[in-house]
């Protein structure tokens, strides 16, 4: 009898094919650089910021033609937006990564990504227990 | 562009060694930057990908507004760096 991967199994495959894609353009593109981000920031260096805008022009083109088909949730303002993005924004500037990055480091070998990814677990839970205790909006995120 | 090989590493590269030099601070810069981003981006609801290519894509105002505070916070600490590295 002929082996059928599971429905589960199809999806699960279909996450790690684009995972792995989207990984290895990362890499290839220079995200995960350092110097290569710095220069972005400095604005030396106009190649991966046009990057980053062809990327979200192939996505908003993706969205455009799936409208009908699938949907994601709309995103909402609230109170977290800008000092969360005031943060991160600063965060990455200081340790070259932002939370995807860190992961295609690690995949290529980069040892001290480690100790980013550290600090990146770190925040995190330090923001749940933060935001349980003080902060009264829907942060929202990705898929919740 | 990179070369897309695998290496194993501690160099993080010229410009982190630039501004941070060695000793206990570029560890510190690792770990405090990444509980930035961390916090960061769990308390806006989303990172480069999550706003910048999702919801950006999909022209939601909270993400475009997320998006252009953290790049624009990051094009500001980086000339900071390199000025005063």
């Amino acid at each position: 009898m002929a082996a059928v991967p599971s429905r589960r199994a199809k999806d699960l495959m279909m996450r790690a094919g684009l995972g792995l894609t989207l990984g290895y353009a990362l890499s290839r593109i220079g995200f995960s650089r350092y110097d290569e981000v710095r220069k972005m920031f400095l604005l030396e260096d106009l190649r991966m910021f046009l990057t980053f805008a062809g990327g979200v022009t192939l996505a908003a083109l993706g969205f455009f033609a799936l409208r009908g088909v699938s949907s994601l949730p709309p995103r909402s303002m609230h109170a977290g937006i800008v000092p969360g993005a005031l943060l991160f924004g600063a965060g990455w500037a200081l340790c070259g990564a932002c939370p995807g990055i860190a992961f295609v480091q690690i995949g290529e070998g980069q040892l001290t990504a480690f100790v980013t990814l550290a600090g990146m677990f770190a925040g995190n839970w330090i923001y749940g227990a933060a935001h349980a205790r003080y902060f009264r909006w829907d942060a929202q995120g990705c898929g919740e | 562009m990179s070369d897309g090989e695998f290496a194993f590493t501690r160099d993080i590269g010229a410009a982190f060694a630039g501004s941070f030099g060695d000793g206990a601070l570029p560890w510190l810069v690792l770990l405090g930057g990444g509980a930035m981003v961390g916090f960061g981006t769990r308390m806006a609801g989303g990172c480069t990908s999550g706003h910048g290519l999702s919801g950006v894509g999909r022209l939601q105002p909270a993400s475009l507004l997320a998006t252009a505070i953290f790049f624009g916070t990051a094009v500001v600490v980086s000339f900071a760096l390199a000025r005063f590295s």
